[in-house]
């Protein structure tokens, strides 16, 4: 059986205005897991060029301490 | 040297409130304005709960401010950072925007405290009339379908009773 799964689109590609800034960890909160990792960019469906900036401001974010580097049980 | 834009994130302790906000501001814009910088803007987040730990605590009063100046201008406000007792922890970076620090320096709303939260991105909804149309499409077509069904069934009945007539009429044959 052959399955089709439809490409997503980039959405920072279809909307400009969105902000992919440490400073709104809101966004970013979209692209990390439960757990604080990274979602891979064949899951979250965000262009090459975006998932660097995404990927680089969700690593200033930890640094500031508005999102996780790691949500652990306890 | 080169002036550029730069911000930066600082985490005060959340015991000293807005007061120490304003003490700190003042301590920073001393600095910046010895050092021949401006103060572009001066925000407080206010007191936010932090995603992990930093020195025990686990809340902190987020303050954040842009300005213009030179890279030794921020070397020494990171070095001043580290020696203040009430930060938790501090970042700063190139801004963003590409303004030039010129007309950055004119614009600039100096040292008065802006703010009590962090402002949040929230989508442009533009495309909300046709949200709020389209639930009402599909209400309207839902109505023929059931006078369909009652003539289908109209038609059915009536059918069925030729059927029976003619059953009956057999019968009487």
């Amino acid at each position: 059986m052959v399955t089709y799964r439809r490409r997503k689109v980039c959405r920072f590609c279809a909307n400009a205005e969105i902000p992919i800034d440490y400073k709104h960890p809101e966004v970013l909160l979209n692209y990390i897991t439960e757990r604080g990792k990274i979602i891979p960019r064949r899951i979250s469906g965000i262009c090459a060029k975006h998932q660097r900036d995404v990927a680089r401001e969700i690593k200033k974010s930890r640094t500031i301490a508005l999102l996780p580097y790691t949500v652990t049980g306890r | 040297m080169k002036e550029k834009h730069f911000e930066s994130t600082v985490i005060l302790k959340p015991e000293g409130g807005s007061e120490a906000v304003r003490q700190f501001a003042d301590r920073v814009n001393g600095i910046v304005e010895g050092m021949n910088g401006k103060i572009v803007s001066f925000q407080s987040w206010g007191e936010k709960k932090l995603a992990y730990e930093i020195k025990k605590s686990m809340k902190g009063h987020y303050v954040y401010f842009d300005y213009v100046g030179t890279g030794a201008l921020v070397a020494e406000l990171e070095r001043n950072f580290n020696n203040w007792e009430h930060v938790l922890k501090f970042m700063s970076a190139r801004h963003n925007d590409e303004t030039d620090p010129e007309q950055l320096r004119a614009n600039a709303k100096g040292v008065s405290i802006l703010g009590d939260r962090m402002p949040e991105w929230r989508p442009a909804h533009e495309d909300r009339p046709e949200r709020t149309e389209r639930p009402a499409a599909p209400a309207a077509p839902a109505e023929p379908p059931v006078d369909e069904n009652r003539e289908y069934n109209a038609k059915l009945q009536s059918s069925l009773k030729k059927s029976q007539d003619v059953e009956e009429e057999n019968i009487e044959l």
